[in-house]
């Protein structure tokens, strides 16, 4: 019935789903261009989570996120210009909020001068889990995606600016432990951002703002040591 | 060089990398936000004229009811919503209600506060069943002329039932079978489930007839909860008919022949 398409907390439901996929996902958080053959990084990462309105229909969902996401990545270049990675967020209980998710990434950099780019494919999936709809209760929410995005970079002495454009699909399953409700919804997104990075030695540092859809700005940090 | 290197001493260019992140993403962090739809206002089915099933309410239940009330249920809707309510139609068919079914619940203000079920039993068995207030708060909430064209149409139906299962009028036109049906479905069903097999209070009716005719059901349903839920005006209609409460054996009425030569058939 096609009515049941235009109910206003199917809408309000769909959004959030898009926004908290987008908050999980899997992005480049990394300057573009090659590395040296055999370089292994590994990094942190942490992206502040903004303010949600949990409103649906008349009841706000007693979702309390923690202030910040984090996760741990690994890269690897096993010959120059291939870069291979995967992430990993620890499944450590915050705020009775648990997430278990990975991912897994390639791109091909390259350099031209002062003129850096790559192109990446990911894959991502995974679930939250946690009392989102009422107290004491362990809803799930998992999400899976894929994706690819290409950023092109301006290299200035210990500085990397760059910026990129990138698009992906993800597929977003609630399950609500209350009354066995299962809410799934499938979208394609786009995705645009700048960001900087920062060398030293084995040290690197990156900012990232994103912009994902019309619906969500959110910034990454990343501290890497490579070797 | 030389100042590059001190730079880069375990602790020292990482406290300086740190600052100048943080001073770099300064401006970016102003740029968080995430644009939920939180305060769109709820769709809003305008009713003009007398509400009728053709005018407005077939589509402002369907906006506001059939996203969980429909047959099959779908994945997104509670696992216990009623397995036998269809609100895209307005009768009933075979063992499932339609919207005429719940009009008395309608009348009766689910659409503002619970409905409290109790069954009124000499048995004192504390039988209660609480139906929330509809929708649910996560759902698409009513806005309050649609409450009212809700509940003026329900009205509408149950004041049609009234008479339809009027004392006078039953006790002149005998009731059938097939009457006791719908009787059923719009009285009994929601609780007892289908065919009297039990339903949400596990109470099931269906079991008291398997062995007997009609006049054995009937026997049975007169000592049992066919008992009206408190302030159900149609069902007690059905109740003042098997006065005093506490001698329900010497209940008449047709109404409850006609349920009982009903369930007489499973």
């Amino acid at each position: 019935m096609q009515t049941a398409d235009a109910i206003v907390y199917t809408r309000q439901i769909d959004r959030l789903e898009a926004i908290n996929a987008a908050l999980l996902d899997y992005r480049s958080v990394a300057v573009p261009g090659p590395r040296p053959k055999g370089t292994i990084e590994l990094g942190a990462e942490i992206y502040p989570v903004p303010h949600i309105d949990n409103t649906i229909g008349a009841k706000v969902e007693p979702v309390s996120p923690p202030p910040v996401g984090g996760r741990l990545r690994a890269d690897w270049s096993p010959v120059r210009g291939l870069r291979l990675g995967a992430y990993l967020i620890p499944p450590l209980t915050v705020r009775h909020i648990t997430a278990r998710l990975a991912g897994v990434e390639a791109e091909y950099g390259w350099r031209r001068n002062a003129w850096v780019g790559s192109i990446r494919v990911f894959d991502t999936q995974g679930s939250v889990t946690g009392p989102f709809t009422a107290p004491e209760v362990e809803d799930r929410f998992r999400v899976k995606a894929v994706g690819a995005d290409l950023r092109l970079g301006w290299v200035t002495g210990v500085w990397t600016w760059y910026a990129g454009v990138g698009e992906g699909r993800n597929h977003t399953q609630f399950r609500l432990a209350l009354d066995g409700a299962v809410i799934d919804g499938q979208r394609n997104y786009r995705y645009g951002f700048a960001g900087v990075g920062w060398a030293r030695g084995a040290w690197s540092l990156v900012a990232e703002q994103h912009r994902t859809e019309s619906y969500l700005n959110h910034v990454f940090l990343r501290v890497n040591y490579g070797f | 060089m030389n100042a590059g290197a001190g730079c880069c001493e375990p602790g020292t260019g990482v406290r300086v990398a740190v600052l100048a992140a943080l001073l770099a993403s300064l401006p970016l962090a102003a740029c968080m936000d995430a644009s939920t739809l939180g305060q769109e206002p709820a769709d809003h089915v305008v009713i003009t004229g007398i509400p009728t099933w053709s005018n407005g309410i077939r589509q402002l239940i369907d906006i506001k009811c059939v996203m969980c009330h429909q047959v099959p249920r779908l994945a997104s809707s509670p696992q216990n919503v009623p397995a036998d309510l269809d609100l895209r139609f307005e009768k009933s068919f075979g063992a499932i209600r339609a919207a005429e079914d719940i009009a008395a619940q309608l009348a009766l203000g689910i659409a503002r506060h619970d409905l409290v079920y109790d069954d009124g039993s000499y048995t004192n068995a504390g039988l209660k069943v609480t139906i929330r207030r509809m929708p649910l708060q996560f759902a698409t909430p009513l806005y309050a002329d649609e409450i009212t064209a809700l509940e003026t149409w329900a009205g509408g139906v149950v004041a049609a039932q009234a008479i339809y299962t009027s004392p006078t009028l039953s006790g002149v036109i005998p009731m059938t079978a097939g009457d006791g049906e719908l009787l059923y479905k719009r009285y009994c069903q929601g609780c007892h489930g289908v065919y009297g097999d039990g339903g949400p209070v596990q109470w099931p009716l269906r079991g008291y007839t398997a062995g007997g005719g009609p006049a054995f059901a009937r026997a049975i349903l007169s000592t049992n909860p066919v008992y009206p839920m408190n302030g159900w005006p149609v069902l007690v209609q059905l109740a003042d008919q098997c006065t005093p409460v506490g001698a329900p054996t010497s209940c008449g009425g047709t109404q409850l022949d006609a349920i009982a030569a009903f369930l007489a058939r499973f």
